[in-house]
């Protein structure tokens, strides 16, 4: 499920457990991509058998989430989402 | 124009060791002879045995190949040309992808014999596009309404890293109107693991080396001097760039260098040793025959050319025995050729097509041969193929979703393996068809192309009715002038 980054393999193990918790409890599949123009690369976390369309999200110009069913949430919790992934990658803003 | 240049510039032999098994290649010629040999005249209910593997999207082994390659029984073709067929459509449903090769530099170290950019082709005319060029080209090619290119370059300190890189950046740079290119291939030189790193970070889609043949002595005898001349260093280029983290990557073989039954092989044996490697094989094999090429005799002189049956062969056993990957079909092959061999399992094909290098922009009709590669059999339009191959119910598209969803390398593999990609092909095809239709199609294209869109449209509905309430908003944002919507 990991491969290797500039992302520490400790900050992704966190990555990890914590998308599986949102998984469970929000049923969002989350996972994380490295950027290189127009190219998302799969690095870490839960990919989706959905045929429905993610929704990307850039952390930085080098990295960016890719979710299914992200639309189901609420605004607030999307936010609080991508908060805590960022708290635990340590990619500000 | 004479270089001095060192092999150690180009070559590190430590990135060829990396991949070797016990010192050794993994081509065995001998191997490969005897597979050939032991498996000839086979048993009828093996054949159908395998061909029903093959439909279960199950690679073939190799001894499963030779036995394909090895039928000699009409009968048994029409079985393996209608599975090949049908493996296309359970892997990649029911469209075939368009693309555009732009031609960027011909300038070259090597010396090839059949190719008209060998460096003793004095009489070829040389040039490398500037960036103002390749923007001019670029536009051109957006102005048909691709979406997708392939850029190919020579091996030459003029074509390096730096430059390709650049012509890449410009590309995706360039747009025209709502129109712009989102996919970039690399056609190139093997390059250091290093250099890929970099073709990785500009966004690249499928980096392609073809080993040309996989005959250890062939390929001794057409690549007598320079770089290319080491033929470990070209058979592990795409290792290099999946260890580099480019993870689409395509191999092919030039059919007439030597026998085709063994490229056949030689490119199953590729699809395997990248498998067990790095778990992912091949994004893409293409298959070009030999073509005459300006000042290039060696192309009539080969005993190995191979004739149009022969040649819906290879295609259709490259499809069974490697049920996953793509298969690219190009315009070297003329139109008769191109209709009947699409059939066969190929996914991916170009039109508008133009080798020379400036040819898009120059707007000339006539093909120039002292600037190409080679001749080039169909020279029809975009607009063309795409009226031909909807009135034969078949959508074009010009889908470049996988990679910008992560859906690459391995991850792309179990989704093609178990029949779920298609159905993103088939969303894909239809959002990326009506953008063309509604920016591009000249006006005899479109009643077919609506046709065509409406079949798959209600396909959708039938066969994913979960998803469909979101398909059709996503066709209907299209519609109203959005651009760039993908499943």
């Amino acid at each position: 499920m990991v491969k290797e980054t500039f992302i520490s393999n400790q900050k992704i193990e966190k990555f990890i457990r914590l998308v599986e918790f949102f998984k469970k409890e929000h049923n969002v599949e989350i996972f994380l991509a490295e950027i290189s123009g127009k190219r998302w690369s799969y690095v870490a976390g839960i990919k989706s058998d959905s045929l429905l369309p993610v929704q990307r999200i850039k952390l930085n110009e080098k990295y960016g989430l890719v979710i299914t069913n992200f639309g189901n949430l609420q605004i607030e919790k999307q936010f609080e989402v991508i908060r805590e992934i960022r708290k635990v990658l340590e990619i500000d803003i | 124009m004479s270089v001095a240049y060192k092999i150690e510039e180009f070559i590190k032999e430590n990135e060829i060791d990396l991949f070797l098994d016990n010192g050794k290649d993994f081509i065995d010629e001998e191997e490969i002879e005897r597979l050939l040999i032991e498996n000839r005249n086979p048993d009828k209910h093996k054949i159908l045995d395998i061909i029903s593997k093959s439909l279960e999207i199950d690679r073939l082994e190799p001894e499963e190949t030779a036995s394909l390659l090895n039928v000699e029984d009409k009968d048994l073709w029409e079985e393996i040309f209608k599975a090949a067929y049908e493996v296309k459509k359970r892997v990649y449903d029911n469209r075939i992808v368009t693309f555009a090769p732009l031609y960027c530099s011909n300038f070259c170290l090597n010396n090839c014999l059949y190719c008209a950019f060998r460096k003793d082709n004095i009489l070829l005319k040389r040039r490398r596009l500037t960036l103002e060029e390749v923007k001019k080209e670029t536009e051109v090619l957006i102005s048909l309404g691709h979406k997708r290119v392939i850029a190919v370059f020579g091996e030459h300190f003029l074509s390096d890293i730096d430059y390709i890189e650049s012509v890449l950046k410009t590309i995706y740079e360039t747009k025209v109107g709502r129109g712009e290119i989102r996919r970039v291939n690399v056609n190139a030189a093997p390059m250091t693991i290093e250099k890929l790193k970099r073709l990785k970070e500009v966004g690249i889609g499928t980096f392609q080396v073809f080993q040309e043949t996989y005959h250890h002595k062939t390929y001794k005898n057409v690549h007598p001097s320079g770089i290319k001349s080491n033929y470990r260093w070209r058979l592990y280029a795409l290792h290099r760039a999946l260890e580099a983290g480019v993870d689409d990557v395509g191999i092919g073989a030039l059919f007439g260098l030597y026998d085709w039954k063994f490229e056949v092989m030689g490119l199953l044996y590729h699809t395997i040793d990248l498998e067990k490697k790095f778990g992912v094989g091949p994004h893409t094999i293409s298959f070009p025959r030999l073509e005459p090429a300006f000042n290039t005799p060696f192309v009539q002189e080969s005993k190995y050319k191979v004739n149009d049956e022969d040649f819906k062969k290879l295609v259709a056993v490259i499809r069974l025995s490697v049920p996953y990957t793509g298969m690219i079909l190009t315009a070297r092959e003329p139109a008769h050729i191109r209709r009947e061999v699409l059939k066969l399992g190929v996914t991916q094909t170009d039109a508008s097509t133009k080798i020379g290098i400036g040819a898009y922009s120059d707007r000339a009709s006539e093909q120039e041969l002292e600037r190409q590669q080679f001749m080039i059999g169909d020279t029809r339009s975009l607009a063309e193929v795409i009226k031909e191959l909807a009135s034969n119910g078949i959508i074009t598209s010009f889908c470049t979703a996988g990679y910008r969803c992560g859906r690459t390398g391995e991850n792309i593999m179990k989704l093609l393996k178990t029949g779920k990609e298609k159905w993103f092909c088939k969303l894909n095809a239809v959002l990326t068809f009506r953008e063309w239709l509604d920016d591009y199609a000249p006006e005899d294209v479109k009643e077919l192309g609506e046709k065509v869109i409406n079949k798959e449209i209600e396909e959708i509905k039938k066969e994913l009715p979960e998803v469909y309430p979101t398909f059709m908003k996503y066709y209907n944002r299209i519609k109203n002038g959005e651009r760039d919507l993908y499943f």
